[in-house]
């Protein structure tokens, strides 16, 4: 079975990202790494022959989850300093109601 | 906070990373030799839906499992998803602190452009889940997706559909489902066995439903708390606090 490189530098790319996602002190940077770790994750699942897990995979895994990561990054509360929000902001306290 | 980083702590964290390391080379060895001597045996289930593919009704083999052989399974993601809307309802509103800076008319005419086409390719996959790719759970993730645009751009098509009846919409797609499963039991005997003639139209229907369902949820997970009427949430936090403030 002859692994082309493109396989080869996709398979790469996601386990850089799936790293970079897990490790990365920066929230939004993570959420970011995310949603492409989930667009790169649909391109395999093409290349698996797969279209209905890439269609699902892009839509849901990573358009979706994204939005709700994005969406919840902004209501949590602020954590250690110097990190980015969405809404640009750092400090100020959330009292949730 | 540095004295309880010993030596011994420190060395039994480096000898958990090196294990991890071991094994995560493991896995990888054990990926590339199934690579290279070309997987797995196939468990041979492909022939079985292939020779049963004419008796269910669509003519996609991942449709045919999904909604005609395995569809108890995907009757209870759709109870999973609507348990998720429930759980996030039963949680406390958020409101925030700053308002939402004003919609621009770049996303409020980049809404009006791409709603229509959105619920056209949600559509389209629907209507080609029944023989390629496609079907209920990736049209109602688009639809959800426009769901997500209308919230972002707090545009008025939001009203179209009344607060009242949101809830009602939600639990459809998991109710419709279960009523077709009860109702071929009731006229077949099995519970969620199609008949074959009208196997076709019946999955059809049932992912038309679901998928709007499923849009709805997914829109509803993303906006967070249940939608009420402004005035008696309001009134509702005012009660709340005048409380905590008494105690």
């Amino acid at each position: 079975m002859i692994v082309s490189a493109f396989d080869l530098v996709l398979c790469l790319t996601l386990v850089w990202l799936a790293w970079h996602v897990l490790v990365s002190p920066d929230l939004f940077r993570a959420v970011v790494l995310f949603i492409s770790f989930g667009l790169l994750m649909a391109l395999a699942w093409v290349r698996l022959l797969a279209p209905d897990v890439a269609l699902a995979e892009a839509a849901i895994g990573s358009g979706l989850t994204g939005a709700l990561f994005l969406s919840a990054l902004r209501r949590l509360t602020p954590g250690r300093r110097g990190e980015r929000r969405v809404d640009r902001k750092e400090g100020g306290d959330d009292e949730g109601l | 906070m540095r004295a309880c980083e010993s030596t011994g702590h420190r060395c039994g964290r480096r000898l958990g990373s090196l294990l991890s390391l071991v094994m995560l080379a493991m896995l990888f060895a054990a990926l590339a030799w199934g690579c290279l001597t070309g997987g797995a045996p196939s468990s041979g289930l492909g022939q079985s839906v292939d020779a049963a593919l004419h008796d269910s009704g669509v003519e996609s083999r991942v449709t045919a499992v999904l909604l005609n052989y395995r569809a108890y399974d995907t009757l209870l993601e759709c109870f999973v998803l609507f348990l998720g809307v429930v759980v996030v309802w039963s949680l406390r509103p958020y409101r925030p602190q700053h308002p939402d800076p004003p919609i621009g008319s770049i996303l409020a005419s980049l809404v009006r452009f791409l709603i229509p086409l959105m619920v056209l390719v949600g559509g389209y996959l629907l209507w080609a889940g029944s023989n390629q790719a496609g079907g209920a759970f990736q049209a109602g993730a688009i639809l959800g997706g426009a769901g997500v645009l209308l919230l972002l751009a707090s545009s008025p098509l939001l009203h179209v559909l009344p607060k009242v009846l949101l809830p009602g919409a939600i639990c459809l797609g998991p109710l419709f489902f279960l009523v077709v499963a009860v109702g071929a039991m009731v006229l077949g005997g099995v519970f969620l066995g199609y008949r074959r003639e009208t196997a076709a139209i019946v999955i059809v229907v049932l992912e038309a439903v679901a998928a709007g369902a499923i849009g709805l949820s997914l829109a509803a997970l993303f906006r967070g708390s249940r939608p009420e009427e402004t005035s008696s949430a309001q009134a509702r936090t005012d009660a709340l606090t005048q409380e905590e403030g008494q105690e």
